[in-house]
C-alpha cells in the first residue's frame, strides 16, 4: 500500500516537472536576412568571387489613406513594418490589427519607423474608406499607412514579401492571406517574418525592431 | 466477524459515493456551460471583440454596454449579426459585424451565459430553449434596443 501511494506521488512530481517551460527566446544580436538569396560565383583576376544578393522589396507606387502617393522613396532611410489585409476581413485581421496596434504603441515617438498595411481588397478599400478604418483606429495618418492601389500590384508585392494573398470565393470575407508582420531595413531586405496573430512572436518583433534600429 | 465491517462500509459508501458525485456534477452543470462559453466566445468572438470583450479603438465596439446584451437583441446579433451603425457606450460604430452561420444554438446559450458571467458578473444560465424563442422573434432587419440611433 505504502508503495502504491511513493508511485503516486513520485509519478505526479515528474508528470509536473516534465511540462515544458518556454524560454523567453535570445534576441539575436543582428538580424538574419531573409528569402532565397542569388548566389553568383565570379572568376576575377583569377581569384573566385561569390556574391550573395538577397531579395529587396521591389519598386511599388500605392495611395495612402491621405491620397497621398507612397514609393518606396517615401520611405527611403526608415525601416518598416508591413502587413496585407482588408477592412471587411472577419477572422485575422482585427487581431492583426490590435497586435500591430501594439507595435506602433512601442514606437510611436520613434521617427526612423513606420507601418505599411496593404490592402488585398482595393475594389472595396478606397482612399475614403482606409481613412475611416485609420481614424477609427485612432492612429497617425503619417506614421501607419494604409495603401490601395492596384490589384495587381498590391497581390505580386505580397509575393515580394512572401505573403500568400488571393482571392477566395470559399473564404470568409473572400479572400486568404497570410497574418505574416514582416519587418524590412532601410535597403529593402526583410529582416524578420512574425506571425501577427500570435501575440508571443509580435512580441519578438517588439524586441528586434531596436536590434534593427542601431544598424548602421 | 473481521469481513463484516468491510461489507457495511462498501454496501453504504458506493450508493453514498454515487450520490456525491450526481450531486457534484449536478452543481458543476452551469460551471460547465461557462468552461464552454468561454471556448466558444473564444472560437467565434474574441478574435474581433478581444479576450477581455474589449473590442477594437473605434472599429469593434466592446462588450460593455448591457443595452445590447438582453438576451433576444444579443442572440440574433450573435446568429445575424448587424449592418447599421450602433451607439454602444456613447461611442458610434459604423463597420458591419458578419453573422454567424457555424455556431450551434446551444453555443450561443453558453456564449451568452460566458459574457453576461464574465464581462458583467451576472450569474444567469442562458438555455437552449431561450435561445431557440429569440431566434424565432429575430428580424436582423429591424434588430433595435431602447438605445438605437
Amino acid at each position: 500500500m505504502r508503495s502504491v501511494v511513493w508511485i503516486c506521488i513520485l509519478s505526479l512530481s515528474v508528470a509536473c516537472s516534465s511540462k515544458p517551460v518556454p524560454k523567453p527566446g535570445e534576441t539575436p544580436q543582428t538580424l538574419p536576412f531573409l528569402g532565397e538569396p542569388s548566389i553568383t560565383t565570379n572568376e576575377v583576376n583569377g581569384v573566385l568571387k561569390t556574391d550573395t544578393i538577397y531579395p529587396e522589396i521591389p519598386y511599388f507606387s500605392l495611395i495612402s489613406q491621405l491620397g497621398d502617393t507612397i514609393t518606396p522613396k517615401t520611405v527611403q532611410d526608415k525601416i518598416y513594418v508591413a502587413d496585407f489585409f482588408f477592412t471587411t476581413c472577419p477572422t485575422i485581421c482585427p487581431v492583426m490589427k490590435s497586435e500591430m496596434l501594439r507595435v506602433y504603441e512601442a514606437f510611436k515617438n520613434e521617427p526612423r519607423i513606420v507601418f505599411l498595411s496593404h490592402s488585398i481588397d482595393p475594389e472595396h478599400d478606397t482612399v475614403e474608406v482606409l481613412k475611416a478604418y485609420a481614424d477609427r483606429l485612432q492612429v497617425d495618418h503619417q506614421k501607419w499607412y494604409f495603401l490601395t492601389g492596384s490589384r495587381d500590384s498590391i497581390f505580386n508585392l505580397a509575393e515580394s514579401y512572401m505573403v500568400n494573398a488571393d482571392e477566395d470565393p470559399a473564404a470568409p470575407g473572400g479572400f486568404i492571406h497570410s497574418g505574416a508582420f514582416l519587418l524590412i531595413d532601410k535597403n529593402k531586405h526583410i529582416r524578420g517574418m512574425y506571425d501577427g496573430t500570435v501575440p508571443d512572436d509580435v512580441n519578438r518583433l517588439i524586441r528586434e525592431i531596436p536590434v534593427l534600429l542601431r544598424e548602421k | 466477524m473481521k469481513n463484516k465491517p468491510w461489507r457495511l462500509l462498501l454496501q453504504l459508501g458506493i450508493p453514498l459515493g454515487i450520490i456525491g458525485v450526481v450531486l457534484y456534477l449536478q452543481k458543476k452543470q452551469p460551471i460547465t456551460q461557462a468552461y464552454e462559453g468561454k471556448k466558444a466566445y473564444e472560437l467565434h468572438c474574441a478574435n474581433c471583440h478581444g479576450q477581455q470583450g474589449e473590442g477594437l479603438k473605434l472599429l469593434i465596439p466592446p462588450l460593455t454596454d448591457t443595452n445590447w446584451l438582453a438576451l433576444p437583441t444579443l442572440v440574433c446579433i450573435i446568429r445575424y449579426g448587424i449592418d447599421k451603425p450602433i451607439v454602444v457606450s456613447g461611442k458610434s460604430y459604423q463597420e458591419a459585424m458578419p453573422g454567424n452561420t457555424l455556431i450551434e444554438n446551444d453555443q450561443i446559450a453558453a456564449v451568452a451565459t460566458y459574457i453576461w458571467s464574465t464581462f458583467h458578473q451576472k450569474d444567469t444560465v442562458f438555455t437552449l430553449a431561450q435561445v431557440n424563442r429569440a431566434l424565432d422573434t429575430c428580424n436582423p432587419d429591424t434588430l433595435t434596443t431602447n438605445e438605437l440611433n
